[in-house]
């Protein structure tokens, strides 16, 4: 638990910094008759904060996980496979 | 974004084709679905109640997934998009985006430019209506700008424009 908490917390440092260099960027450099970027940005933004909350939200749901695994120990590896 | 000189004009400014964002979007496209193909194929070869208990886990990893997928295509769109080549009445100024992080900016005198020629590659650039342009300088390196869109156009204005600088100099 503690090494997905440390990986999200990584991921999630990465992804603000290249985000924020990516939208620093596009603000910088493009010229003002281009409107692409300016649209990309917002969405951009949207999606990622989007994608980043639902990966909290199920992070957070993750730490049920271990008495769901207790309950069902081997029965996801040992399952038959559906094709036979 | 550039400084332009004093009664300096933008003639054109161009990125290189569109032709060059198929190969990253068809990748980019395989990659967006290639989760749900393997999820699909893991709720079947999977008990389902079983796979239930997972599925958070699995929510997590997916939206990281598709997070750094949409990160990596904005890094795509970047190098496309900031790659650009501006022709004033002055200049061709080629600005060239390596990554994030590492820009490249290259300009050269509408009067020093001796010679200009367009490749174009292929079939596909035939069809497309894009080539390459070598831009010719006295004593200087050769200056290229690569998957010009219209790139008659850009050479036509490149050769009139400089053939004014040398006819305005006196050459």
């Amino acid at each position: 638990m503690i090494a997905l908490l440390l990986f999200f917390a990584a991921f999630v440092l990465a992804d603000i910094f290249l985000a924020a260099a990516i939208v620093w960027h596009l603000r910088a450099y493009t010229l003002d008759e281009w409107s692409a970027e300016k649209i990309l940005i917002p969405i951009y933004l949207v999606a990622t904060g989007f994608l980043l909350a639902l990966a909290l939200v199920s992070f957070l749901r993750v730490r049920e996980l271990p008495d769901a695994l207790q309950k069902q120990p081997m029965q996801f590896f040992n399952a038959s496979s559906g094709y036979d | 974004m550039i400084e332009l000189r004093p009664r300096e004009t933008i003639l054109l400014s161009t990125r290189r084709h569109w032709y060059v964002l198929i190969g990253p979007a068809c990748l980019f496209a395989f990659l967006l679905i290639a989760p749900s193909i393997a999820l699909n194929f893991l709720a079947r070869a999977q008990a389902a109640s079983a796979f239930e208990s997972f599925q958070p886990l699995m929510t997590f990893f997916v939206s990281l997934y598709l997070a750094a997928l949409l990160t990596a295509a904005m890094l795509v769109w970047i190098n496309y998009s900031l790659d650009v080549w501006i022709i004033t009445d002055q200049r061709v100024i080629a600005i060239q985006q390596h990554g994030l992080f590492r820009r490249e900016i290259s300009e050269i005198a509408m009067d020093r430019i001796q010679n200009v020629t367009v490749e174009i590659p292929g079939f596909i650039a035939t069809l497309l209506d894009y080539g390459h342009i070598r831009i010719e300088t006295a004593g200087e390196e050769n200056f290229g700008i690569a998957s010009v869109p219209h790139y008659n156009r850009a050479k036509d204005l490149i050769l009139a424009y400089s053939q004014r600088s040398h006819a305005g100099a006196g050459v």
